[in-house]
């Protein structure tokens, strides 16, 4: 188990590595001039010149690339030059709130999957099921941006029940950064009023976030439940007199989920691309927004920064969730 | 009968018929559609839905139907060339991994997982910025990221073809390796492949419109669906018109392509039926 952990733990650095070699030399093969860019449109000659010499522009993408994990290996991200601040203090501030927001829409849109997923299975062919597949379909098809200006415009601005934009009223004072997450902080610090603010601010962009991972969970939990459900140990298990909510839940539920607990890592990776969307048109301020701010300024390092920490994550969750598997499933032996 | 109600032939009847008529107004838009996409009707800025403009105009008198019709060529010709670019790509390259292995799979598909963990829309964005956007910054844009699914499905489809009887009797003639790549594996691969690609061409209009909506795809004026629906953001209150009809297209299209590729795969795939 050990031995197993250490070498997918390995391979994780692998795929970080590869992500940051490879967004860095994409990013930086640009016809544009980001020295111009960044140091404003009065800079004069030698604002540029020092730029681009305090930032390698002038070198080879392979030299800068190499620039750059040198400092990336001494734990330094570099100073965004755009924002004058170092990537990493950025980071911090805006990562919790993205952090936040999409792991509650993955949380969210993982229960309400697998639930829908086993009501469909169970009801195979009946109206549950057929309805549950014609939204599923609707849900994959509606563009992410337009169901977000639809809610804003329905829930925010005509019902005016829910906040428009933001992480937390204008008015109510900030959590206490315990660990960022403003829910969980002022749940710790026993500020409810603050609470309420952040739940409201939270429910409309994490609800349209979880929708696309809701969808594709109902739909891998739907055929893993309905191959698991025809197994003879299922029938085994009815014949047994057992209630079925137990042969449901205990007997095929915990061997069809491994399916959808593999697609959790998959599942993050898409809620991050859809949080750059909803903080957009949501106005969150998450890392989300500051990496499409970042490649509209061409913030190559504020820009690489979100990409480490959004292929952390993942390794993070793929890491966990291989694991989980042999508890999930006692048949899996690591070797 | 009934209990199929959902599933056939109405909901498949319904996509094919769907994705054909978008097709066709791709084909045909500049010669159906009643005004040209960048034709200026001053008398009529910002007017509602009416005979003379079903689906109203936008801030520069400009009609929607017309603008949503000539936009129907741009996002249904960038998935046409992306999909079939990058699922050639994929396949190649899954199919070489999987019938090879050893350390070309290894390498190949340490490279998807590297893809994988990178979120579409911001890889799509990089490049975007990259190279500044335009439709070709799109097109590159997305086969750079696009082809990784369809790697991965190439992969999974040649090593099980690779076991079975045909394949070990192509070998004992005496086949080269590129025969039994191209003659005998990938040819075995196309029903997964199409369902694939059929399903995904709804995410790849969905990510065009959706760099297009952030900035970085399509730009003015070219009438690009996602564009639209960004320029009519500030009009959403008063001028729905704007922004929701250009989003409702993209949406019916997408329902389109998944209603067909979701019958697809109940015809390739049994078990979940």
């Amino acid at each position: 188990m050990l031995a197993y952990t250490a070498r997918r733990l390995g391979e994780a650095l692998l795929v970080i590595l590869g992500v940051v070699i490879f967004v860095f030399v994409v990013s930086h093969l640009l016809p544009a001039n980001p020295a111009k860019v960044w140091a404003g449109s009065k800079s004069s000659n030698e604002q540029v010149e020092r730029i681009k010499e305090e930032y390698h522009l002038d070198e080879p993408v392979h030299k800068q690339l190499y620039f750059y994990l040198i400092q990336l290996g001494s734990g330094d991200l570099g100073l965004s030059p755009v924002t004058n601040n170092p990537v990493f203090k950025d980071l911090q501030r805006f990562a919790p709130a993205t952090l936040e927001l999409a792991l509650i829409s993955v949380f969210l849109g993982s229960i309400g999957g697998i639930y829908l997923g086993v009501i469909s299975a169970v009801h195979k062919d009946s109206w549950v099921d057929q309805l549950s597949r014609v939204i599923a379909l609707a849900g994959v098809s509606l563009p992410l941006f337009l169901l977000a200006l639809l809610a804003q415009l329905l829930f925010s601005f005509s019902l005016n029940w829910l906040p428009f934009a933001g992480r937390i009223g204008q008015s109510v004072a900030s959590p206490p950064n315990i660990t960022g997450f403003y829910l969980l902080d002022s749940l710790i610090s026993g500020q409810m009023g603050t609470f309420v603010s952040v739940l409201r601010h939270l429910a409309l962009p994490s609800l349209l976030l979880s929708f696309s991972s809701l969808v594709r969970i109902t739909r891998i939990t739907r055929s893993s439940m309905v191959e698991v459900l025809s197994q003879d140990y299922v029938l085994t298990a009815r014949s047994k007199g057992l209630k079925e909510r137990m042969v449901i839940y205990r007997h095929a539920l915990r061997n069809a989920i491994s399916s959808s607990i593999s697609l959790l890592g998959l599942t993050l990776v898409y809620t991050f691309g859809g949080t750059v969307v909803i903080e957009v048109v949501f106005g969150w301020p998450g890392m989300g927004r500051y990496a499409a701010s970042a490649i509209h300024t061409l913030d190559f390092p504020a820009l690489m920064g979100f990409v480490l920490v959004v292929s952390t994550v993942v390794a993070i969750v793929n890491l966990i969730v291989d694991l989980m598997y042999g508890v999930m499933d006692p048949r899996i032996k690591y070797a | 009968m009934k209990k199929h109600f959902f599933k056939t032939p109405l909901t498949s009847g319904l996509g094919f018929g769907i994705v054909f008529l978008f097709l066709f107004v791709a084909a045909f838009g500049p010669l159906i559609a009643p005004y040209g996409s960048n034709h200026m009707d001053f008398d009529h800025i910002l007017s509602s839905p009416s005979l003379k403009h079903p689906f109203g105009t936008d801030s520069l008198g400009r009609d929607i139907l017309s603008r949503v019709m000539y936009g129907a060529r741009i996002d249904l010709m960038v998935v046409l060339i992306v999909v079939p670019a990058a699922g050639f790509l994929g396949v190649i390259l899954g199919t070489v991994a999987g019938i090879t292995g050893g350390f070309i799979d290894d390498l190949i598909m340490r490279i998807t997982d590297v893809f994988m963990s990178i979120p579409y829309l911001v890889l799509t964005m990089s490049v975007a910025a990259a190279l500044g956007p335009s439709l070709r910054t799109v097109i590159i844009a997305m086969i750079t990221a696009w082809w990784r699914g369809y790697a991965r499905i190439a992969r999974g489809e040649a090593i099980s073809i690779c076991e079975s009887v045909y394949i070990e009797a192509a070998e004992a003639i005496g086949a080269s390796r590129l025969r039994i790549i191209f003659r005998h594996t990938i040819p075995n691969e196309v029903g997964p492949i199409l369902v694939y690609s059929t399903l995904d061409m709804g995410a790849a209009i969905l990510t065009v419109a959706a760099l297009s909506f952030l900035g970085y795809g399509v730009q003015p004026p070219m009438p690009e669906w996602g564009a639209m629906v960004t320029q009519g953001r500030d009009y959403l209150m008063n001028q729905w018109w704007l922004s929701i009809i250009p989003g409702l297209a993209i949406f019916t299209v997408v329902w389109g392509f998944n209603m067909v590729g979701d019958k697809l795969r109940d015809v390739f795939d049994p078990r979940i039926r």
